[in-house]
């Protein structure tokens, strides 16, 4: 009955309805033969209906027999079952190619067609897959190339030592590396989808206010390279400085999609650098400015009062008996001293102020915004502090002093060297005024000043030349008998016009330029002349006291020029009296006491000078063999009145007298004093109260 | 839950394990050859819930989206038969049967073609061993693979029929530990219908 509907002409229509059909059609009867296929089955199996009719399939198609398919078709005419057949799991069922000879890779679908209510027909729907199976491919192809670019990508980015994140077009992060998460201390499923901005937050102390980088990276597809200005927070909140790199990633047709920011840790690099941009401008033992930074900011003030009118002020200090802890106790301790004056002078400064060590033992403050009074206060103030302050060594205080030149930054000057110049001046003319004490520089005097110092070096030395030097010689009186005349002899010197210069203009520069020496040997050889002329004259000989730098009496030639010249003139030794400092003495201490000896051996005497003045040790005494102890004026020529300064001499004197060694005080400017020191005890007194110093050669022995 | 359990009463869901158990192990085994693994069955659990419930009843944590095929059936009764994968698993399982090492992200045309043949064998199995056993005929429909919003697959307009035959069965793949869940969606008619043939077969 079936059968045979499918002739009439509405089963002619279905089967040009099936004919036409894109997709091959089958239909297998109960007992599982053939009864139709369309033509699309014809085409593609190359074999026509009318060839299988009444068949089974697997008659035409052997190689059914071990597909799923005939198992298929009989659930559904045996137990009524649809059926899937998948191209994946059953490959090229049945033998289907298209006219150039190409498998038809098909699926499978059957569908149970019920007859009557016992019996079911099959059928079976073959549909072409060939285009979805090549599209899958394409597919599987792409993402596998896109997975391997991926996998490359990350791995690559993972290797990276710099950590790298990607944003999106809003700069929200969409990828970050390892590196990444160390650094920012987020970890990256924190990271992902949050604004660059706020996972590397810009620290406030780098650039305030600075917009983030990727906003302008965005905004204006700016990039930057290798920059060193930013600085982030990590997730602590902690800051760590960065070099990065920042660029906008755009598509080929100019859309911006993202960013891309690279960027690593310079903190510790930074901080390298900042130490050594510091060690630059400071001095390493005390910490404080040094002086190329000094003059650097001495510029800056300079050209604020300059511009600005304000008045600052440059102090230049220099520490007088350093050099004997630097010497006798190491440069250890020495460095120790340093760092301590700095810290004294620090105490007594304002805010503000710059302290500055610009040498060994050379400091410098500047004073912004400072006028000239105030800072002539402040000077003395650190002087005060300097005199006050004692430094202790194996149980020993040391007292220090301080030179201090001070001058205005007026803004006339031509640059900083030149104002620090004239504090120099300043405070070398402190130094030549007798140290301790704080000398303004003059801006009147501007121009000479500093050159002023550079010239005395060819002065001196000409002056050497040409012998244009004499002595003055100033009486040692006995306070208490008549005695063997005693002079000290003091040289000056004469300029090319004639006139007299004053030794405090000269002897420091003799002394900054080593020039002491030669104008030691000078002095000794004159006096020995002078000797050799009284004994030519058999005149009555005075004891003749000469000063000998500190230099001269710790050098071995120098001993030995003084023992020839002393055989040259046949000097008469016994009258000469070598006065040396007590610093001189102790800064070498080893050398003095050779050449002490030496001329002792001769009869020489000696004179401890400025004693009071400096370490005032009386252990060290103990070890020179002086006969004279000369104490300081400065304590002398206030005896009247303080009753301290005259404690003072009291005790040295006494002590002296212990030691067997004669006392000799200087300043001794009037009659009053001469009581005084009378009433002490004291065995000579000096000074224009006795007599005022006058040409050797003028005065007169009896 | 009372109405359900009502219509179905322990004995009921006893034989209606032990029945489709049957199914099962005829579906496993075909499974077990096509992935050339050993498929381990758990002991099917029979329940008639609202269809609401089910995916709780699933699992302890259902996933948003599920893939998986649905066999459509009528005739004595009415209802679907659904197999059910988490995605993942979906994918898993292809990987499993195809020996694909590098699955895609998700499905294509041709796995969800391989997954359904997958389904159609397993539910063809319950179906069948359903009918056989009821010597019903069940007209089922060509199996359709599916990806759906979980609790929308269990949703029901028709609120008060919308109840479940739950066969809650969980076949493994041991090397892939890949869970699927087999289930059947019937309207109250039907299942009352279920029970009276089990009333019949058992002689009750």
């Amino acid at each position: 009955m079936q059968k045979h509907s499918i002739n009439n002409d509405s089963s002619h229509q279905l089967n040009d309805i099936f004919n036409a059909c894109g997709f091959g059609i089958i239909i297998i009867d109960e007992s599982s033969k053939i009864l139709y296929w369309n033509k699309w089955v014809s085409k593609n199996s190359h074999v026509s209906l009318d060839d299988v009719k009444g068949q089974r399939l697997e008659e035409i198609f052997p190689i059914l027999g071990k597909t799923r398919l005939l198992q298929a078709i009989k659930d559904a005419l045996e137990h009524h079952l649809p059926s899937t057949l998948s191209y994946k799991l059953n490959r090229q069922m049945l033998p289907l190619s298209s006219r150039n000879g190409k498998n038809i890779e098909h699926n499978i679908k059957l569908s149970p067609l019920k007859k009557t209510d016992l019996s079911y027909h099959c059928l079976v729907e073959i549909t072409d897959i060939s285009a979805a199976i090549k599209r899958e491919n394409q597919l599987r192809e792409i993402s596998d190339q896109m997975r391997r670019e991926k996998e490359w990508a990350n791995v690559t980015l993972m290797s990276i030592a710099d950590a790298v994140i990607t944003t999106d077009q809003d700069g929200s992060i969409t990828s970050v590396n390892e590196k990444a998460e160390n650094l920012t201390g987020f970890s990256r499923s924190t990271m992902i989808g949050k604004f660059l901005s706020d996972i590397c937050p810009i620290s406030n102390a780098a650039i305030g206010g600075s917009p983030h980088p990727i906003t302008n990276c965005l905004e204006n597809r700016l990039a930057l390279t290798d920059t060193d200005n930013y600085q982030f927070l990590t997730a602590d909140g902690n800051p760590y400085a960065v070099n990065l790199s920042i660029a906008a990633i755009i598509d080929l047709d100019n859309t911006l999609l993202g960013a891309v920011m690279t960027f690593r840790d310079i903190t510790q690099s930074r901080h390298i650098s900042d130490q050594l941009s510091w060690q630059a401008k400071h001095d390493h033992l005390t910490g404080l400015l040094n002086r190329r930074e000094l003059e650097t900011k001495i510029e800056e003030h300079r050209l604020d009062a300059k511009h600005n009118d304000n008045s600052h002020n440059l102090m230049y200090i220099d520490l007088d008996q350093f050099k004997i802890v630097n010497d006798t106790c190491g440069h250890g301790v020495g460095d120790k001293l340093l760092k301590r004056i700095s810290q004294v002078f620090q105490d007594q400064l304002r805010k503000d102020d710059i302290l500055a060590r610009i040498g060994g033992d050379e400091f410098c403050v500047l004073l912004p915004m400072c006028p000239a009074k105030n800072a002539l206060s402040i000077a003395n103030t650190l002087r005060q502090a300097t005199l006050e302050y004692r430094f202790v060594h194996d149980n020993k205080p040391y007292m220090l002093g301080a030179s201090i030149g001070l001058t205005a930054i007026t803004g006339f000057e031509r640059n900083a060297a030149e104002i620090l110049s004239a504090a120099d001046s300043a405070c070398y003319s402190a130094k030549s005024l007798g140290r301790n004490r704080v000398q303004v520089h003059n801006h009147d005097t501007n121009d000479e000043q500093p050159q002023q110092v550079m010239q005395w070096f060819s002065r001196l030395q000409s002056a050497l030349e040409e012998d244009r030097f004499i002595l003055y010689a100033q009486e040692i009186a006995s306070i208490h008998e008549q005695h063997t005349a005693h002079y000290e002899v003091l040289i000056r010197m004469l300029d090319q016009d004639g006139n007299i210069v004053p030794p405090n203009s000269f002897i420091p520069a003799a002394e900054r330029f080593n020039l002491m020496q030669s104008i030691d040997r000078w002095v000794l050889k004159k006096v020995c002349q002078y000797f050799s002329g009284l004994q030519k004259n058999n005149k009555k000989l005075p004891v003749i006291s000469i000063n000998l730098s500190g230099i001269s009496v710790g050098d071995t030639h120098f001993l030995e020029e003084t023992t020839s010249l002393f055989e040259e003139y046949n000097t008469p030794t016994s009258y000469i009296c070598f006065e040396i400092t007590e610093t001189a003495a102790i800064s070498n201490l080893k050398d003095a006491l050779t050449f002490m000896t030496e001329m002792k051996k001769r009869d020489c005497k000696f004179s401890l000078d400025d004693f009071g003045s400096g370490l005032s040790s009386f252990t060290y005494l103990k070890t020179l063999p002086v006969d004279y102890l000369k104490i300081d004026g400065q304590f002398v020529k206030n005896i009247t009145h303080d009753l301290v300064d005259k404690e003072f001499v009291e005790s040295i004197h006494k002590i002296a007298q212990v030691m067997n060694i004669k006392t000799i005080a200087e300043f001794v400017e009037n009659d009053q004093i001469l009581n005084t020191l009378k009433d002490i005890g004291i065995h000579y007194a000096q000074g224009y109260g006795i007599s005022r110093p006058v040409p050797l050669d003028s005065i007169e022995l009896h | 839950m009372n109405k359900a359990n009502t219509i179905l009463d322990e004995i009921h869901l006893d034989a209606l394990g032990e029945l489709l158990n049957i199914g099962m192990g005829a579906a496993t085994a075909s499974l077990s050859t096509m992935v050339r693994q050993e498929v381990l069955l758990s002991v099917p659990v029979i329940r008639v819930l609202n269809q609401q419930k089910v995916p709780k009843q699933l699992y302890d944590n259902p996933p948003t989206t599920i893939s998986g095929v649905r066999q459509s059936f009528s005739g004595e009764f009415t209802g679907s038969a659904l197999l059910l994968f988490s995605d993942e698993n979906s994918i898993s399982l292809v990987r499993a049967v195809l020996g694909e090492s590098l699955p895609l992200a998700q499905l294509s045309e041709m796995e969800e073609e391989a997954i359904t043949e997958i389904g159609n064998i397993i539910l063809n199995a319950c179906i069948s061993s359903l009918a056989n056993v009821f010597h019903e005929h069940l007209n089922s429909e060509t199996p359709e693979y599916l990806h759906e919003d979980l609790n929308e697959l269990f949703s029901d307009d028709e609120d008060d029929d919308s109840f479940v035959l739950l066969l809650k069965m969980t076949f493994q793949i041991a090397k892939q530990d890949i869970t699927g869940h087999v289930t059947f969606v019937m309207d109250i008619e039907s299942i009352t219908k279920v029970r009276d043939q089990i009333n019949t077969m058992l002689g009750l």
